[in-house]
């Protein structure tokens, strides 16, 4: 069965959210950043796809690290450019590139040694393929 | 681009500088300026070039040559070693005409060509008209559309490209009638560069059309942005940028889609604020497209007229141009007043079409100048959002069939909002009537009139009059009519989000929307969504609709004068000595002490008249600065009117001593223009002429919207100012106050500061010209003709309304002791024997001419003493013996041989000694019976009546 994977350049295998977060996510694609309705009834997505990644708990030294020194996202940032494998709205899994947007850990909801109910967000989700192997 | 999936970035101007130096010192009065060079060099062209003094002031470089530049007229004061730095950069700068005596400069200094084909040089329009490359990157730009403007052509165009220093390419092909039409441009270093792109005629006309490239450039990031375009004023933008650029106001900018690398706006960078917060700094800035940037040009008022066949006739002088047509008009104005047409294309379509008997720039910003030539053909400058200009018919004003045929983008339900907006037709109007003047046989012009519908409509409250326009025939006049009163009444208005990039030089859009099957595009408005990385694009548009039948107006017939029967042959009688009848009954109107009036006016008798102050208003309140004054004339007894400077206000007065009722109020003249069909915009009552026939009254009020200018309106009334009705909006030239006002018949005159200006009764047709102070009289007898003082005091001009223009005629042009005619009357027995009061600069005399025949021979009648340029204010021939005046005084100076008085009266031609008439002892307080004149001003007359 497919993992969620991420990685901050684009490599042959990806390490998996757990491996770099300490849990696995659950994540909700989108196609676009608002739905639209045309005049023939239909839908629109605007914006590029994104999806969002939200992590039940992850151990406040484990978020510093997977950020910092496996994300290579310089601390202060508030973006950075990162690969991810992940899935869409129809379970299909894909890599693509895309820019996280670090949440700022003093956001976020803190129990003990833990964040709780981490979100993260890929927006500008551009389809990647990584190298063989 | 994908206007659903978008990411945008700036490409900035270049910031480092191609030569810096410093000023050795002041510029000349020719704007020369020598300078000491400290690093780099400056290019061989370096017309066009930015010259930034101290970092802070911009000016226009025109060349240079060895250590000397040459710069564009400009108000800076330079100084020994100011710092100087040149940047290659283009930025949108006007380029003024300067008049020398009554030789005209464009651009300060260029004088008329030599080759009169020069004065009209090629448009160069090339494509791509802006570009972002790489270095390596092969970029093919065209000049095949670019036409020759001159009449006449016999061969095409050659063009030339020029980017050495940074790009390489040889230029080839020959097709659209223009040899090396194509240029593959190699671009070998970084930075922003001018692809310079030459087209030259077969007569050496020359222009040159400056490509902007960035080359190698990364682009700025774009927190936020808004683009706008509308049909009349193109496109306009607004950016927030993360962080500061280095900028010069004006500076050049493109707006990229970094998914596409397409360039999706070319303009230029104004910021308007920068904010910083947490150590973080964002710029908002607006984006003028080239045509919105000439709403921040200045333009000079000027004229040019059409000559018919150059070929035989030549141009000689910049207010002439050959076979003008609207195409020349809008080339001329542009590339010899602006640089504009250097910096973006301007598609003029066939330069021979429309033929127009000459083109008026009134003073304005340049959007407005480029409106008054399009607006003469319901044309419209429809703007690319890279800049271009295309000139075309706007949409909702072509024929029925010409709309069928217009490309149209098809806009589906599924590009579209469910929601949309539907704004049934308003009726605005219940009658249009069109006017304007069409190359009919020959090359002679003629007048139409025409209207809609045949028959008023319902609805609409008012007529709406379109002058000054240049049809190709008096049947397209009949259809513009028509179709101004369908795109005022029935075009209904659709507004509705859209999901696709709509291209807004499609001019006609196909909908699934009920009601709206076919519209003409009027604005759209995009705003960029930084969240969704994404833009909101709203449409606004107008439907297309069958305009009802028209007809036409006839032209009055011309006014004539039936000759004067032979007088009765009587027995020979010996003449009687003239009696001398001098009036009894004088009202004046002053300047700062209000109206005064006497009874025992009588310049016979060394008592002085009393004058008794006259100035109470009805209701209460006195009037104390009057501005004008005046009579019903053929009962001015009983009808006296006058306008007070504070208020505005039009007053009636009817009997000696009695009150002066309110009759027209600012507020009141506004609601009247409002009911005629006007703008809602507040106004200012100017001046107001009576007409010889009794009750008649007519007033000029001023509206000035702080946008486009004045527009003049006149009101009617018939009962002696009780109501006013048959609001026209006249000619809008000039700037100021109103100086002077004349109806006659079935023509007006009037006059602004600077120009003379006249039309008929009716609205139809104006014209003017640009020279006149306020000094301006008409024969009475012959309203086609009119006299003034000319425009530098030095000469005098006689007027000729002819055909719907003017024709000027200069006298007194080569004495240039003469400087100023201070009044000028005529005797009301023969129109063509006036007299004329003069300061003789040279001795400072005031000398008084005669002249029997309307101007053609003048003789000096009488020299008084010295006086000063426009002391004497007016004066009036009394009906009973016109030799014999009265004199208004402007000032209360010392006037040598005239004495200090308000008014003055002359005893016949040969008085060198004027009388003073303002009462007993009028200098010295409390001026029981004077009109009091102890202060400077007090006694500077607004107006006189003479009853009887």
């Amino acid at each position: 069965m497919p993992e969620y994977a991420i990685s901050k350049t684009l490599i042959a295998v990806f390490p998996t959210a757990q491996s770099v977060f300490g849990v696995a996510p659950s994540s909700n694609y989108k196609p676009g950043a608002e739905l639209a309705l045309t005049g023939d009834a239909g839908q629109l997505w605007r914006g590029y796809p994104r999806t969002v990644w939200r992590f039940k708990a992850i151990p406040v030294t484990t978020y510093a690290t997977a950020i910092v020194t496996t994300l290579g996202i310089t601390a202060g940032n508030a973006s950075g450019i990162v690969y991810i494998y992940t899935r869409n709205e129809y379970d299909t899994w894909s890599y693509y590139q895309a820019l996280l947007r670090v949440p700022d850990p003093t956001t976020l909801n803190r129990w003990g040694g833990h964040y709780l109910d981490v979100a993260l967000e890929f927006i500008l989700l551009a389809p990647a393929t990584p190298p063989a192997p | 681009m994908n206007p659903l999936h978008t990411r945008l970035g700036l490409l900035a101007p270049t910031t480092t500088p191609l030569w810096t130096g410093t000023a050795n010192g002041a510029q000349s009065s020719t704007f020369t300026l020598a300078v000491t060079t400290v690093s780099g060099a400056l290019p061989t062209d370096s017309s066009g070039l930015l010259l930034v003094r101290a970092g802070v002031d911009l000016v226009r470089m025109k060349s240079h040559s060895g250590s000397t530049l040459y710069l564009a007229e400009n108000p800076l004061t330079f100084t020994a070693g100011d710092a100087l730095a040149v940047y290659d950069l283009r930025l949108p700068w006007p380029r003024y005409q300067r008049l020398v005596s009554t030789t005209v400069y464009k651009d300060y200094d260029i004088a008329f060509p030599a080759t009169w084909q020069h004065s009209l040089p090629p448009a160069a329009l090339v494509t791509p008209e802006v570009a972002w490359l790489d270095i390596g990157d092969t970029q093919v730009f065209s000049a095949l559309n670019s036409q020759v403007m001159a009449p006449d052509p016999a061969s095409g165009l050659t063009a030339t490209w020029d980017c050495a220093g940074w790009g390489t390419g040889t230029a080839y092909g020959s097709a659209g009638g223009v040899t090396n039409c194509y240029f593959p441009l190699t671009p070998t270093a970084t930075g922003l560069h001018y692809l310079k792109c030459t087209l030259t005629d077969e007569w050496g006309g020359a222009f040159s059309r400056y490509v902007a490239v960035w080359v190698g450039t990364t682009p700025t990031a774009v927190l936020g942005a808004s683009l706008d375009w509308s049909l009349e004023r193109g496109w306009r933008g607004s950016v927030t940028l993360d962080g500061t650029l280095t900028w010069f106001d004006y500076s050049p900018v493109a707006l990229v889609d970094l998914d596409t690398a397409e360039i999706i706006f070319y303009g230029f960078y104004s910021p308007q604020r920068v904010s910083g917060d947490l150590g973080m700094e964002t710029t908002e800035a607006e984006l003028l497209s080239p045509l919105n940037a000439a709403s921040a040009l200045y333009g000079y008022p000027f004229i040019v007229t059409d000559l018919a066949d150059p070929g035989s006739t030549p141009p000689d002088n910049w207010a002439e141009v050959g076979k003008l047509t609207c195409a020349r008009a809008l080339w001329y104005l542009l590339a010899w007043h602006s640089v504009l047409p250097q910096l973006a294309n301007l598609y003029l379509g066939d330069p021979t079409a429309r033929r127009i008997a000459g083109q008026t720039f009134s003073a304005g910003n340049l959007l407005n100048l480029i409106g008054q030539v399009t607006q003469a053909a319901f044309y419209v400058l429809r703007a690319a959002a890279t800049g271009a200009l295309t000139l075309e018919v706007q949409p909702l004003y072509a024929d029925a069939a010409t709309w069928a045929g217009l490309p149209a983008y098809t806009l589906t339900a599924a590009n579209r909002s469910a929601a949309y907006t539907y704004t049934p037709p308003q009726a605005r109007c219940s009658e249009v009537r069109v006017s304007g003047v069409y190359l009919a046989v020959g090359d002679d012009y003629a007048p139409a009139i025409a209207r809609c519908p045949a028959h008023p409509a319902a609805w609409g409250a008012g007529t709406q009059e379109v002058t000054k326009l240049a049809p190709l025939s008096a049947a397209e006049l009949l259809q513009w009519a028509g179709r101004h009163f369908a795109v005022e009444n029935q075009a209904a208005t659709v507004d509705v989000d859209v999901y696709v990039e709509i291209d807004p030089s499609w001019a006609r859009v196909a909908t699934d929307i009920p009601d709206a099957p076919s519209l003409a595009l009027d604005s759209l408005r995009l705003a960029y969504d930084p969240g969704a990385l994404s833009w909101r694009t709203q449409l606004s548009a107008r439907t297309y609709s069958a305009a009802p039948s028209a007809d036409y107006v006839p032209i009055p017939p011309a006014v004539v004068i039936p000759p004067p029967s032979p007088p009765p042959v009587l027995p020979p009688i010996d003449p009687l000595p003239p009696v001398l009848t001098w009036p009894t009954i004088v009202y004046v109107g002053t300047r700062l002490g209000g109206i005064y009036h006497t009874t025992d006016f009588n310049a016979e008798s060394a008592t002085q008249p009393t004058w008794v102050l006259d100035s109470a208003i009805a209701g209460g309140g006195t009037l104390t600065t009057i501005r004008q004054l005046g009579a019903d004339p053929l009962a001015p007894g009983d009808w006296q009117y006058c306008i007070d400077t504070t208020s505005r206000t039009l007053y009636r007065h009817t009997e000696l001593g009695g009150d002066w009722t309110p009759i027209l109020t600012n507020a009141q003249a506004q609601a009247a223009i409002l009911a005629g069909g006007g703008p809602d915009l507040p106004c200012r009552i100017d001046i107001f002429a009576t007409e010889k026939t009794t009750g008649t009254l007519f007033v000029i009020a001023i509206i000035t919207d702080g946008v486009y200018g004045d527009y003049a309106w006149r009101l009617t009334s018939t009962d002696h100012g009780s109501t006013w009705s048959d609001p026209i909006e006249m000619l809008d030239e000039g700037t100021g106050e109103v100086e002077s006002f004349i109806v006659q018949g079935n023509y007006i005159w009037y006059s602004r500061v600077g120009r003379i200006i006249a039309g008929l009764y009716s609205g139809a047709t104006w014209t003017w010209r640009y020279r006149s102070y306020e000094m301006l009289c008409v024969d009475y007898t012959f309203p086609e003709l009119a006299w003034s003082r000319g425009d530098r005091g030095d000469r005098l001009y006689s007027h000729q309304w002819e055909m719907g223009s003017l024709i000027d005629t200069p006298y007194f042009d080569t004495n240039p002791s003469i400087r100023s005619a201070d009044a000028m009357w005529f005797d009301p027995a023969n129109m063509e024997h006036q007299y004329m009061l003069w300061y003789d600069s040279g001795t400072g005399a005031g000398l008084l001419y005669e002249t029997p025949d309307a101007w053609i021979t003048w003789s000096l009648v009488v020299e008084h003493g010295p006086i000063t340029p426009g002391d004497f204010w007016g004066m009036w021939p009394y009906a009973a013996y016109p030799t014999h005046v009265l004199i208004g005084r402007r000032k209360n100076t010392s006037l040598g041989s005239v004495n200090p008085h308000t008014l003055h009266i002359m005893n016949g031609l040969s008085d060198t000694t004027p009388i003073g008439r303002a009462g007993i002892s009028p200098g010295v307080s409390p001026y029981t019976g004077s009109i009091p004149q102890s202060s400077q001003g007090l006694c500077e007359i607004g107006g006189v009546v003479i009853v009887r």
